[in-house]
């Protein structure tokens, strides 16, 4: 599908659709110079016969009137872009393709649950929905605690549809959400992209997005995540931005605050706009290029947008008290002050008050940011909170915040990961930025901005790939359909006196005339450098030859990033990971079901109220399948809490039972990949519960005991004592060699041979084990009936006799005291 | 909790036809070969006429099954085989702890010759023995025409006063408890453990010359503490989490005929009737949940203004919390009965992982319960969202542990409930239409004074 949406501009047919625009960019270019103002644009009927003079490399047809050539673009455009949102819907549902309508990974799961209450229970239920069974026994009070616009999307949706009769699971609308919005966003980046540069820039950028795998990876059908709907809105609402600073109205100030709202309202990720805008105002304040066209677009965003902002339950004040939120009403006050200066200054003449004016801008401006200091220091504004500063410090999460670093999509970005995301599009990115440079309007140096600043974040995070992703779509569609402009364009350069003389008998005024010529002249001399794409007629392409081998070679490029894309997208991005897949030797697909096994299991056969221990990954996928209670979830707002899940699972028994007891916990699941090499599993991730239990209990854990003296992380003989007797390692390994029936047993995802020794569990019972043993579950035992140890009592189950009792080495006749019920 | 109210009235129609035991009849008693059932006739008879039906079996005896088909064949069990070196498999140490688990109250005899299968089983309870044949002995305390291994236990000094629920005033003020040819043991640090019985402070532990006629240097060569006085437990009980009871009896002979209601003569040569039969009875009539037996009727909670418990509560509500228990009490012609129950230092904790309120559970006069004593408990719920338990626990010793758990949510208050027009949001509301106000009169003016079209050209011109 993808394939068709660039296909035109390589033919013949449509190329004089590309053409057109060419000769008229390379007159405006020098017009824009000369006046430095907005150019009327010509209209482009005079370039066909301008053209029609020249010499051509290929022959155009002549009799094509220009309406129908304008009817026809837009009839194209039009289904181009349909087409390409197809493709772009269309390569996202691998995933129920293979597998099958079913919500992906860990937050999802939550979205979703979030979702049936509101749809169920109405919104105000949504809202003061207050959940007993996350964060045992904490609470969550949820409606509050969200970013609701996803859910409320697609409620609407869901409400939309049967409103029109169409009923439909709201599963269903959560799964498809995602591709749907993805088809939105391929046309947002058009409309973008069209602003910045030509529609047919528009077409390729929106061809980019719709299946770069940068974005495929987090809109896949079924990952109903913020993400899904958030780059839509992120578009849309730049979009509106550029055509607001542009147009200078109120309407689309107050669109950019809407959209502004709806992304608040849906992702985390809003602070990003906060910050984009009022830095783009302040680049063109300091380029000298304030009009009142940013001021009605910049106070209208601000004004709206941050009050719509406070109107999710979230977010509330933290637009006025957070540091993140400040620099957007830094600008704000910045503005209204040249406003009013310019004001005063259009007034009152006189070139020293003009200076005073100026100085006192600057005042003004130094004091409230000394204000706005010490008001951070003296507490009334927050400050930076601690994701922000991994995004200074890469090293600072891993030794302040563990929680935040042991998540995968929050380490740095490895480089491979550029190419695997974006392929070509990252080679054709600086080019884009460049060409941006080269034309400098307002809204290209947005374009500027936001690559510089997305371009150091991605580098920073690999879950920020998604915010670049759009910037180097449309930055590298720009200098795409520069060069296919520059080698499909039939024109052959004349000689530079044939321009001169060409542009002489343009119908214009003299003095424009001179203006134009010496602003050419100045060309001459500013771009001898630039070569082809310099404006300059005479180095030109001559040739069909070179035209051929190039236009080829960029169609060859496009083939095989679809190509790429489409492979990455269904062999890395579309597994639900809930649900996994292998190949059997004879090809044919395997289904590893296990968690939803474990989850049923769990459904089916314990208490309604019985509480789940496990690692807070799967907190939400526990509450979401097997509907208990659990301790800590993907909501990782309470370290403590998942400090002492993690103290628990990587203290011995002794330690680890009163914690469970403490928090009535019944069942601990573990995710173990040993017998299938499923290399997410706890084991794995185990080194980041030891630090972050370190963090809060420095003395009692240390992550140094789990290391062999050698330094290496094993799990075989060689482990140390302390990871021995972890709950996690016991409860991981616990009869696990019986499996391998005295053969040595083989851990597949260390590599590992696990020591055949049977490993005594004394303060828990198996009591269930999925297929391929991925999730495994033990119940916590009561505390004795008749106060024994529970390690006495399992060797008096295994069959010895006690010799002394108990007490008998300590001082008799104290009792212990009264012990917990 | 409603349908254990409701039920109440014909569990306790049960009582009358059942023994005044409240949890059952059925009395199993192990007795080895050796014992001489005849010689303890008083005390069988004692357990029948309070309403208990006797099955003697032998350690050995492959019928005398505890559990069948997962329910309990006895309620009770006294286990009078010190000696016996192995059991039937119904009767193993692993059959009887888990008997006990589910509900079966037991009755240990023990004596000075306990087998080491005997011992240890019993150490599991944490409790440990002196070295085999070494018994109590008293050059002081004893019959003058006895052995000095017959011990004259004087009830005043040897129960400890903490065990008034367990036997009765008459009895610790009674006469003295004859204590024959008996074994010691030290009860560990299990807080279950409960010491009913100890020797005196001029007892010691030895062989008995006069018997055996052994050189008596053994109890010297002993690595064992020395065992005197509050330390030598004779006689302990052990109630489990689920108020199962267990007793142990350091010597059968406690029970035997010859000090049953009889008289003794004591060293100043009076002769004083003894104490075995009234604590045996006292002690047995605990063991066998006759007395010390509480439980809990009703438990609930409610807010203000309401009647039926909610799931979630809001916080800073007034959360009224009421707990009904009964004891249980044998009625003058010996049947089984639940009747008040009434102390004053019960109390409530409304808990998440701490307690967050800790209050009195009071006597509620103003509301009578057919059966039992009505507590109640009125408390501002924390302004603390979470999932809240009700937890009473009440841990006495002689009485049945009361627990009760009970689950609610606290949570914040609704978009809705929270105080609308407050005072302190004046400056904001004037605020906010002060500057509308404003906005509108500055439009009314910039519309009405503002330069017209005339005006502008006019303007321009001059320009």
């Amino acid at each position: 599908m993808a394939p068709k949406a660039k296909s035109p501009l390589a033919t013949p047919s449509k190329s004089s659709q590309v053409t057109v625009p060419l000769p008229r960019k390379a007159s405006e270019d020098v017009l824009s110079k000369a006046q430095d103002t907005d150019t009327e644009p010509l209209p482009s009927g005079t370039s066909t016969p301008k053209s029609n003079s020249r010499k051509l490399a290929y022959p155009l047809p002549t009799h094509i009137s220009p309406t129908t050539i304008n009817n026809t673009e837009s009839l194209l455009r039009f289904v181009i872009l349909a087409l390409i949102c197809g493709a772009a819907i269309g390569s996202r549902l691998f995933a129920v393709i293979r597998f099958e309508s079913v919500i992906h990974e860990f937050d999802p799961w939550f979205n979703f649950r979030a979702s049936k209450v509101l749809v169920n229970e109405g919104f105000y239920e949504f809202w003061n929905w207050f959940d007993p069974t996350a964060w045992y026994p904490l609470g969550r009070t949820v409606g509050t605690t969200l970013y609701p616009g996803l859910m409320v999307t697609s409620g609407l949706i869901w409400h939309f549809l049967r409103l029109i009769n169409m009923p439909v699971d709201i599963r269903n609308v959560c799964v498809m959400l995602a591709p749907g919005f993805a088809g939105l966003t391929a046309w947002a980046t058009y409309l973008f992209t069209t602003e910045m540069s030509t529609p047919s820039a528009g077409l390729l950028a929106a061809a980019f997005i719709g299946i770069a795998p940068g974005y495929i990876s987090r809109s896949v059908a079924g990952s109903y995540d913020n993400e899904a709907i958030a780059i839509f809105i992120l578009m849309a609402c730049f979009y509106s931005w550029i055509k607001a600073m542009k147009t200078g109205s109120a309407l689309w100030g107050m669109l950019t605050a809407l959209f502004y709202g709806w992304m608040v309202a849906a992702w985390g990720g809003y602070v990003f706009i906060t910050n984009m805008i009022p830095l783009h105002a302040f680049v063109l304040i300091l380029m000298g290029r304030f009009n009142n066209r940013l001021y009605t677009a910049y106070s209208s965003w601000y004004v709206i947008g941050t009050i719509s902002s406070m109107q999710v339950p979230f977010v509330e004040f933290l637009p006025i008290r957070t540091s993140e939120h400040m620099a957007a009403l830094g600008v704000f006050g910045l503005l209204q002050l040249i406003a009013f200066v310019e004001i005063v200054r259009r007034l009152v003449p006189g070139k020293q008050f003009q200076l005073l004016l100026r100085a006192f801008v600057v005042l003004v401006f130094v004091v409230s940011f000394a204000a706005l200091v010490v008001l951070t220091f003296s507490g009334w504004i927050a400050p930076f909170a601690g994701r922000f500063y991994s995004l200074w410090d890469t090293g600072y999460a891993k030794v302040h915040m563990p929680i935040i670093a042991s998540v995968s999509e929050h380490q740095p970005t490895a480089w491979p990961s550029f190419f695997f995301d974006l392929e070509m599009l990252i080679f054709f990115f600086p080019a884009g930025v460049f060409w941006c440079f080269k034309e400098l309007r307002d809204e290209q140096i947005f374009i500027i901005i936001y690559a510089t600043l997305s371009a150091y974040f991605a580098g920073v995070m690999v879950r920020l790939m998604l915010v670049i992703t759009p910037v180097v779509c449309v930055a590298s569609a720009i200098s795409f359909s520069k060069l296919l402009e520059a080698y499909i364009d039939p024109i052959i350069p004349e000689s530079e006196e044939e321009l001169e003389e060409a542009t002489a008998h343009q119908p214009m005024s003299k003095a424009k005339a001179k203006k134009i010529a010496a602003a050419a002249q100045q060309n001459k001399s500013e771009f001898n450098f630039t070569g082809i794409l310099g404006g300059k007629g005479e180095k030109g392409i001559f040739g069909l030859d070179t035209r051929f081998a190039v236009v080829s070679t960029l169609s060859l490029f496009l083939f095989i990033f679809v190509y790429h894309c489409t492979w990455v997208t269904q062999s890395a991005y579309s597994s639900p990971s809930v649900v996994l897949a292998s190949r059997n030797q004879d090809g044919s697909q395997n289904i590893i079901d296990d968690f939803r096994e474990a989850y049923y299991w769990i459904r089916q056969n314990t208490e309604k109220d019985a509480v789940i221990m496990s690692w807070w990954d799967y907190g939400y996928q526990i509450a979401g399948m097997a509907d208990r209670p659990t301790l800590v979830d993907n909501n990782t707002w309470n370290n403590t809490h998942i400090a002492t899940v993690g103290k628990a699972m990587s203290s011995n028994e002794d330690v680890a039972y009163p914690i469970l007891r403490k928090h009535d916990v019944e069942y601990v699941l573990v995710i173990f990949g040993g017998l299938l090499g499923y290399s997410g599993d706890d084991i794995n991730k185990f080194l980041w519960m030891v630090r972050i239990a370190q963090g809060e209990w420095p003395d009692e854990v240390q992550e140094v005991n789990y290391f062999t003296q050698r330094g290496e992380y094993a799990v075989d003989e060689r482990a140390t004592p302390t990871m021995k007797n972890s709950l996690m390692y016991k409860m991981s390994y616990y009869r696990f060699p019986e499996l391998f029936g005295g053969h040595p047993a083989q851990d597949r995802v260390r590599g590992q041979t696990i020591p055949s020794a049977p490993i005594q569990l004394d303060t828990l019972d198996e009591a269930f084990t999925s297929e391929n043993w991925i999730v495994r579950i033990y119940q916590v035992k009561k505390e004795d009936p008749i106060g024994r140890e529970l390690s006495a009592v399992s060797s008096f189950e295994s069959g010895k006799k006690l010799k002394r009792s108990a007490s008998s080495d300590t001082a008799a006749g104290v009792k212990k005291g009264r012990p917990s019920m | 909790m409603r349908t254990s109210f409701f039920l109440a009235p014909f569990l306790s129609l049960l009582g009358l036809i059942s023994a005044r035991s409240s949890t059952g009849d059925k009395v199993l008693v192990v007795l080895e070969p050796s014992v001489q059932k005849d010689d303890y006739s008083k005390f069988w008879k004692s357990l029948k006429d309070r309403g208990f039906e006797l099955t003697f079996k032998e350690p050995k005896d492959k019928d005398a099954e505890l559990v069948k088909y997962g329910e309990l064949n006895y309620d009770h069990l006294i286990m009078y085989a010190p000696g016996a070196k192995s059991f039937s498999p119904s009767l193993s140490p692993k059959s009887i702890l888990n008997a006990q688990f589910s509900g079966l109250n037991t009755l240990y005899f023990l004596s000075p010759d306990l087998t080491e299968s005997n011992r240890e089983l019993l150490r599991e309870y944490d409790i440990e023995f002196i070295e085999p044949s070494l018994t109590l002995l008293d050059a002081f305390n004893h019959p003058p025409e006895s052995s000095i291994s017959t011990v004259l236990l004087p009830p005043t000094s040897s129960i400890p006063d903490s065990n008034g629920e367990i036997i009765s005033a008459s009895t610790s003020s009674g006469g003295p408890i004859v204590y024959s040819s008996g074994t010691v043991h030290t009860t560990g640090q299990n807080p279950f453990l409960v010491d009913i019985l100890h020797a005196t402070k001029s007892s010691y532990i030895g062989k008995d010359k006069a018997s055996k006629g052994e050189d008596n240097d053994n109890a010297s060569k002993s690595k064992e503490p020395i065992l005197n006085g509050k330390k030598a437990t004779l006689v302990s009980a052990l109630q489990s989490r689920d108020n199962v009871r267990i007793g142990f009896v350091g010597t059968g002979q406690l029970i035997k005929d010859d000090w049953w209601g009889t008289e003794v003569a004591t060293k100043e040569g009076k002769s004083i009737k003894t104490g075995n039969a009234d604590f045996i009875s006292d002690f047995s009539k605990w063991i066998f949940q006759e007395t010390g037996v509480v439980k809990i009727i009703d438990s609930t909670h409610y807010r203000k203004g309401e009647t039926e418990p909610r799931e979630l509560y809001t916080k800073k509500d007034e959360i009224t919390y009421s707990l009904t228990l009964a004891k249980h009490y044998t009625t003058s012609n010996g049947t089984s009965a639940w009747g008040p129950f009434e102390v004053d230092d019960l109390q409530l904790d409304f808990t998440m992982l701490d307690p967050h309120v800790r209050t009195a559970l009071t006597q509620d006069k103003s509301t009578s319960a057919e059966i039992g004593t009505n507590y109640k408990a009125k408390f501002i719920a924390p302004d603390r969202h979470g999932v809240f338990k009700f937890v009473v626990g009440y841990w006495r010793t002689g009485w049945s542990y009361i627990q009760s758990s009970t689950t609610a949510s606290v949570v914040p208050l609704r978009h809705d409930e929270y105080p609308r027009f407050i005072t302190g949001a004046w400056p904001y509301y004037i605020g906010a239409c002060s500057t509308s106000v404003t906005f509108l009169i500055f439009c009314a003016l910039w519309v009405s004074l503002g330069e017209t079209d005339k005006d502008r050209k006019g303007k321009k011109k001059a320009e």
